[in-house]
């Protein structure tokens, strides 16, 4: 496999970011736009992913969708990371009944299927792409909750976290100078796996059409319209599908490769092990 | 240096009773489990510029002590009062100004500086957190105490693993005097450094002692660098102090079996000398299943069937020496 993974994945998130920013140059034809008299045709030079049951060109329908997916993701991961930071912190550091309590809140949230309650809750808040964000936020936080509070428990031993608390730092002080910065490796990889199943979630979400509501072009919206014509038209789910699976490949790959490189390269033990050289005998 | 200690005055520092038992789960809620009595009614006074060793093999408490002193944990019984003020039931303001006063040096360099931050920055932090003086003061400060632990300002913008291990512990003793403190919990400073590093960093500490009238808690397990630096020495085993006096006395006439067998321990430079104490056996029992009597008795060369019902209490063997033995009593 070699650097293949990493260097796909890194350049999907790039297409994909550039696509989000650029939609309006990169799109050829108006998202919303209709032309009635060449439904469902099939892809063709002017129109490479074919048009769908309204006639709307797919590519750039997919182009656009990229927006939606990548503001999910970025909006989720970004909420659920900074409250489940700050969350996990507190019980990691203060430990005792703080601890118990939170830690409890979380099983109780672990315990639960995360789609269920997300589906529950766009159902009572009503369809909307900021109430699919809401729902996965409400669930999203309990992971980074739970990581952050492994990270200060272990953190929190350090010598140098003690050396912070003898000096007079408050605690404030000591989590986030010489706490955090310890907990961020493993966190900016949960992140990327979270971003990729926040967008699988918002696929899915407005495939049941609980999330973004058209004409707004969404992944999992342009699937479900798609799934009535699917053996007339396999194109319309087609094009879509595979947007979200190289999406999602990319973003677990390079979330793989963040792993291996933090876990190996920044642990917390770091330091002793700089300038040690592996000898390996032929 | 003057080996006079000077606990004329009243003492900078007096510990009564301290007990810390770390509960090992087990039950429900960490209740009804057995416990770890790392700490067991240990006392002890220091005066101001004395150097007060605690000796002891691994496991008996020392750090433990060294930590509750600092308030860095807090005790399950007993009291600490530094200058006659009780440490523990300090308020979260005073407590900060009682930090200033009472530093720590930890064991391992390697461990006790950040690895993310400069070492400017680890030296400044003191002073920032404690609002001291402007940004050019603080320079000021660092490069002066730099200065006293024989770095220059080269280091400033370095990172702490760009340094060996005997710079590294000077870097800790500069963050520790920082705010010039009048005690430092010094808790086995020189433990994981190489020998030829350990009797510099040893000097460096004496010398700062007297340049700055220092009190220090020495927490060593090295008897021969515990009999050069300090004025009185306690010996710990499992969680209690069993010999506490004035270094000559303890070396001298070691009362306690214990004590005895730890100097027999110590490495001699002359294969001629011979052993008259049998070395210990076995090891330490587990701090969590102690046996009733005497806490030494599984190890004791001399241990007799009173041992075994009686738990011995610290009683005066000489001035201000005393000891943990039926024997003695």
């Amino acid at each position: 496999m070699g650097r293949f993974p990493v260097r796909f994945g890194g350049g999907v998130c790039t297409v994909l970011l550039l696509m989000a920013i650029f939609a309006p140059l990169l799109a050829p034809y108006d998202p919303a736009a209709q032309d009635l008299l060449s439904r469902l045709s099939s892809p063709s030079m002017s129109h490479w992913m074919g048009q769908d049951a309204l006639g709307r060109d797919i590519l750039s329908r997919v182009i656009y969708g990229a927006r939606v997916s990548l503001y999910v993701g970025l909006v989720t991961v970004l909420v659920s990371l900074v409250t489940g930071t700050l969350v996990g912190a507190l019980a990691g550091y203060r430990g005792g009944w703080v601890d118990e309590g939170i830690m409890r809140v979380v099983d109780v949230f672990l315990a639960f299927p995360g789609i269920l309650l997300a589906i529950a809750l766009t159902s009572v808040l009503g369809p909307s792409l900021h109430n699919v964000i809401i729902a996965l936020c409400v669930m999203g936080w309990v992971g980074y909750a739970r990581l952050v509070r492994g990270q200060v428990l272990v953190a929190r031993e350090l010598e140098y976290v003690a050396a912070s608390r003898a000096i007079g730092a408050s605690p404030v002080r000591t989590v986030v100078r010489h706490i955090l910065p310890n907990v961020f490796g493993p966190v900016l990889v949960e992140a990327t796996f979270g971003m990729a199943g926040a967008i699988v979630a918002e696929a899915g979400l407005s495939f049941l059409g609980l999330g973004t509501q058209p004409p707004t072009p969404s992944w999992g919206a342009m699937l479900a319209e798609g799934r009535q014509f699917l053996l007339m038209a396999p194109h319309m789910t087609l094009a879509p599908g595979l947007a979200i699976l190289v999406t999602v490949l990319g973003i677990n790959l390079l979330g793989d490769h963040l792993r291996d490189r933090l876990s190996g390269g920044r642990s917390l033990t770091k330091v002793k092990i700089t300038g040690t050289k592996s000898t390996v005998s032929s | 240096m003057s080996l006079n200690a000077a606990t004329a005055t009243a003492p900078l520092l007096r510990v009564e009773g301290l007990v810390k038992h770390f509960p090992l789960g087990g039950g429900l809620f960490g209740r009804g489990g057995k416990v770890l009595k790392a700490v067991d009614n240990v006392s002890f006074s220091m005066g101001a510029g004395e150097v007060l060793s605690l000796v002891g093999e691994s496991g008996c408490g020392k750090s433990t002590t060294g930590r509750l002193i600092l308030r860095l944990l807090a005790p399950t019984e007993g009291q600490v009062f530094y200058n006659d003020e009780d440490v523990f039931a300090a308020s979260r303001a005073r407590m900060k100004a009682l930090r200033q006063e009472m530093q720590v040096v930890f064991q391992d360099p390697y461990a006790s500086l950040n690895p993310r931050m400069r070492i400017g920055t680890i030296l400044e932090e003191p002073l920032v957190v404690h609002n001291q003086g402007d940004r050019q003061y603080r320079r000021q400060r660092v490069q002066e105490m730099l200065d006293k632990v024989g770095l220059n300002e080269a280091v400033l913008d370095r990172y702490p693993h760009e340094f060996s291990g005997g710079q590294r512990q000077r870097i800790s003793i500069a963050r520790a005097l920082m705010l010039s403190p009048r005690l430092v919990v010094a808790d086995e400073p020189v433990s994981s450094l190489d020998v030829s590093i350990q009797a510099q960093v040893i000097n460096l500490i004496q010398e700062l002692r007297e340049a700055e009238g220092l009190s220090i808690l020495f927490i060593a397990h090295d008897l021969n660098m515990v009999r050069h630096i300090s004025h009185r020495v306690a010996v710990m085993y499992l969680g209690r102090i069993v010999e506490l006096g004035d270094v000559q006395s303890v070396f001298d006439h070691p009362a306690h079996p214990y004590t005895r067998a730890l100097l027999a321990a110590v490495p001699v430079p002359d294969p001629e000398v011979s052993r008259d104490v049998p070395p210990l056996k076995g090891d330490l029992p587990s701090p969590v299943d102690l046996p009733a009597g005497c806490r030494f008795q599984s190890r004791c060369p001399e241990v007799v069937d009173a041992c075994r019902q009686q738990d011995p209490l610290l009683t005066r063997v000489g001035p201000g020496h005393q000891a943990a033995c039926l024997l003695l009593e």
